[in-house]
């Protein structure tokens, strides 16, 4: 049984209505906040006025201020510790799905050590390395790298057995099976892990950061909270917020573009 | 799987041992194998470390217990109906990325330092995965599934009880078991910022800030490793026992 087409007010409807939602959202914000009449809640409204002002108050000093403060420093340690990540994951993962005896050897650790709440390194991290820069980024990139390197081992072993014999019988060699078949077919899994990774990537550097940095936006929250200074303390989080749907975003892309193949075939 | 692992472990630490013996990794960065080991059997057997441990997984569980009541139930309805389910998804999609540590900050401010405040930040932060899956998992229940319903004459409430909801149940609890590793990560994170007197992660930044008890904050990792193992391990077998009849489990 189809579906009767839709009738255009349905259409405008679907379309309206995120836009209803996120309104009566913003209302239920505001009218509990005044209604509370709490220092540490405020109103919406307050809250991206502050923003407003924080970031765009002077033009474009406060901007170029607050990016090299806070914005920049933060994106600098997720994009590297994710990068980092990625790299070695990825690597990691080809070999131990691909190679047998590396697998038998490796892989039984890496179940064990997936299993640490990656917060849980944070304190050993900071007694092995200090309290600096590459700490944030080393602890950013160890807690991104399970979910890549889970997938991709996944991935790599779990192709079709089909593909793979069809391949064998064509003489395609074992080298060339890895890299034009094995890979590009575990390219959706792992890019699975990517996403995955990121949203850890951005818990990690927002607790590293609020423990053990003096920059960055994740310690500008805690600063701010410490100091009282409520406004700034929310519009921190909406910048966080914002960060990490920016993050998302390009990671998407990337994976649109890379996969354009894989969208085709189904 | 896990003596193996075990093993290996042992393996990685003995050779960690050999190079600081000799020489090439300073002491400073490696206690002795013996101590860890050694600390990791004290610290089992010390009561105020498990009253620290249950400190924390008792914040998580009422956490994670709220957040899946009201996720499931919110989810669940929102998803079920595509009308609504296309107005929640964008403020949905866009709040999705928010790292409820961000908000770790807000609740000390709102809640102070006590269970309440973790078990807030534990409920808002798992309460997304869970809405999140339950959500699409309702989706997931294909139209020609749902009108096979519909012509046998039922009713749209069981339609959603008897056909919704087990294409949905594989989802959502996909869902429980990201947000479980999620509480307890949440759970330590605040205890880290929040300070306060029981949990697991102020025990661990306590023992880690003395600097010269290196030995007890690897046990304490291994110790959280062994725990995650645990819960995991039980919600992957009670996976099996409640969800065994999927298609998925049958080869």
């Amino acid at each position: 049984m189809t579906e009767p087409s839709e009738t255009s007010t349905a259409r405008t409807f679907r379309r309206v209505s995120p836009l209803l939602v996120i309104v009566a959202f913003g209302l239920l914000w505001e009218v509990s906040a005044r209604g509370l009449d709490s220092l540490f809640f405020p109103p919406v409204s307050v809250v991206l006025v502050g923003f407003a002002e924080r970031f765009f108050g002077d033009g474009l000093a406060t901007l170029s201020f607050e990016f090299d403060r806070n914005l920049w420093p933060s994106m600098r340690r997720v994009g590297l510790g994710f990068l980092v990540a990625t790299v070695i994951s990825i690597a990691l993962g080809i070999a131990i799905g691909s190679i047998e005896l590396f697998a038998r050897l490796v892989e039984p650790l890496v179940h064990f050590l997936r299993n640490i709440p990656p917060v849980t390194l944070i304190p050993l991290f900071l007694v092995l390395l200090g309290a600096g820069e590459q700490t944030i980024i080393v602890i950013i990139a160890v807690g991104a790298s399970f979910p890549i390197l889970l997938n991709t081992i996944h991935a790599i072993r779990n192709i079709a057995p089909t593909q793979l014999a069809t391949a064998q019988v064509y003489g395609i060699s074992p080298i060339r099976r890895l890299f034009f078949i094995r890979i590009p077919a575990a390219g959706p899994a792992i890019f699975a892990g990517l996403h995955i990774a990121l949203a850890g990537a951005l818990v990690l550097m927002v607790i590293a950061e609020m423990l053990a940095g003096s920059r960055g936006i994740g310690f500008s929250v805690l600063e701010a909270q410490r100091s009282f200074r409520a406004v700034e303390m929310w519009s921190g989080i909406l910048v966080i917020g914002l960060l990490g749907n920016i993050f998302t975003i390009v990671l998407a892309r990337i994976e649109r573009r890379l996969l354009a193949w894989h969208r085709g075939m189904s | 799987m896990l003596v193996r692992a075990v093993a290996l472990l042992l393996a990685v630490l003995l050779l960690l041992e050999l190079a600081v013996l000799l020489g090439f990794l300073p002491r400073f960065y490696v206690p002795p194998m013996v101590a860890i080991a050694s600390a990791f059997v004290e610290l089992l057997t010390t009561a105020s470390f498990w009253g620290h441990v249950g400190a924390t997984l008792y914040a998580s569980g009422i956490g994670l217990l709220a957040a899946i009541v009201l996720g499931v139930s919110a989810g669940f309805l929102l998803g079920a109906s595509a009308r609504t389910f296309y107005a929640v998804r964008p403020l949905i999609e866009f709040l999705r990325p928010i790292p409820s540590v961000a908000f770790i900050p807000v609740a000390i401010m709102l809640l102070g330092q006590r269970t309440t405040m973790k078990a807030a930040l534990v409920f808002f932060a798992c309460l997304w995965p869970i809405l999140f899956n339950a959500l699409y998992g309702a989706r997931e229940a294909s139209g020609v599934a749902k009108d096979t319903g519909q012509v046998f004459g039922l009713t749209p409430g069981a339609v959603m009880r008897r056909i919704t909801l087990p294409y949905a149940l594989p989802f959502i609890y996909t869902g429980i078991r990201v947000s479980a590793a999620i509480a307890l990560l949440v759970a330590i994170g605040a205890e880290y910022l929040a300070g306060g007197v029981q949990g697991f992660g102020i025990w661990l930044l306590r023992v880690a800030a003395t600097g010269t008890q290196l030995d007890q904050v690897f046990a304490g990792v291994l110790f959280s490793g062994f725990l995650g193992w645990t819960i995991n391990g039980a919600l992957v077998a009670g996976e099996r026992r409640w969800l065994g009849w999927q298609a998925s489990y049958r080869d």
